[in-house]
């Protein structure tokens, strides 16, 4: 290696552990210090660099990875749905009392509507099936009727009657005066 | 919460109560023991036979006449109970006393009421001792119809 290459390397090295390299310039490291002849003033970092390689060779992909993937990836959309749907419960729950309210009043109205029905009159029914029965209690209730109102007539024609007199008296006695 | 049960039951009371009616109280004391009732429809009033009664004809009274209801009854606490409802139910009823006679212990009021369609309805209690008579008539008649029928 000559003096060129090594400071070729030596800036190379410094933008790597500064971490500005670019993939070119990590691909030649890497090939640099593959091999087993490296310069002694590179030897730690071929120590580096051969730790690397190994680490990457180690790695296995399981093979049921991409179920895995899939498993957790439809785990996470569950737990999203699940929160939206905790949400929309929660929503809900809020409008409790107000759809309280309204069935209260609903169940209201039904048991005032079935009041007012109770409280309706039935049709009732004719006490008598023969219109000759029917003639002679409709003559007594309509006699009942004309009694009370001459009776009560006679009445305020006394009272007609017992005020007219007792007008008479008292022009009589202003007349004397 | 409280306060709106507490106004609802208030509001179910009062239309239940708007709703009395002095027909009621022939339906409460028709089937009751020791009343009698009567109930004569406008149909049966049709039918009724043509007679004269003096110089009138009933036939023609009958035709203003909607429905005729008695209730009557000579047992004395009956008769003070339905009483005693019928005052308070008259007033609700809008009724107004058309005339009242005394005749020795028989007292007798007539109510009455007219409706938004002329049509007029005559109460008529009558009180004698332990019996007591209710009559109420549905119909056109005026009271000066009935007392040209002659009919004592």
């Amino acid at each position: 290696m000559n003096e060129n290459n090594k400071n070729d390397i030596r800036h190379i090295l410094d933008l790597y552990y500064e971490g500005k390299s670019s993939a070119v310039d990590e691909a030649l490291l890497r090939e640099c210090f593959a091999g087993d002849e490296v310069d002694a003033e590179f030897a730690d970092d071929k120590l580096f660099f051969d730790a690397l390689a190994d680490a990457g060779d180690s790695i296995e992909v399981p093979s049921d990875l991409e179920h895995r993937l899939n498993a957790a990836v439809d785990s996470w959309a569950d737990s999203e749905k699940q929160k939206e749907e905790s949400k929309r419960r929660f929503r809900l729950v809020k409008f409790i009392p107000t759809i309280g309210i309204a069935a209260l009043i609903a169940i209201l109205f039904v048991i005032g509507s079935l009041v007012l029905n109770i409280g309706q009159t039935r049709e009732p029914v004719d006490t008598f099936t023969n219109p000759e029965d029917a003639y002679a209690e409709t003559q007594r209730v309509l006699a009942l009727f004309a009694g009370t109102l001459d009776k009560g007539t006679e009445g305020l024609e006394i009272a007609d009657q017992g005020r007219e007199k007792a007008l008479a008296m008292v022009m009589e006695q202003l007349n004397k005066i | 919460m409280k306060r709106l049960y507490i106004f609802s039951i208030l509001f179910i009371l009062a239309i239940v109560s708007v709703n009395a009616q002095v027909s009621k109280i022939f339906e409460q004391y028709s089937d009751s023991k020791g009343v009698t009732s009567v109930y004569i429809s406008s149909t049966m009033l049709r039918m009724i036979p043509d007679l004269k009664t003096g110089d009138v004809e009933l036939k023609g009274m009958t035709d203003k006449l909607n429905f005729i209801r008695v209730l009557s009854t000579e047992k004395s606490d009956v008769a003070s109970k339905i009483a005693n409802e019928l005052n308070s139910e008259i007033k609700k009823d809008s009724y107004e006393i058309l005339i009242s006679a005394n005749d020795g212990d028989e007292k007798a009021n007539i109510y009455m009421k007219t409706d938004s369609k002329g049509v007029n309805e005559y109460l008529i209690v009558a009180r004698e001792s332990n019996e007591l008579s209710i009559v109420l008539i549905n119909g056109t008649i005026t009271p000066a119809d009935v007392q040209k029928m002659n009919l004592k």
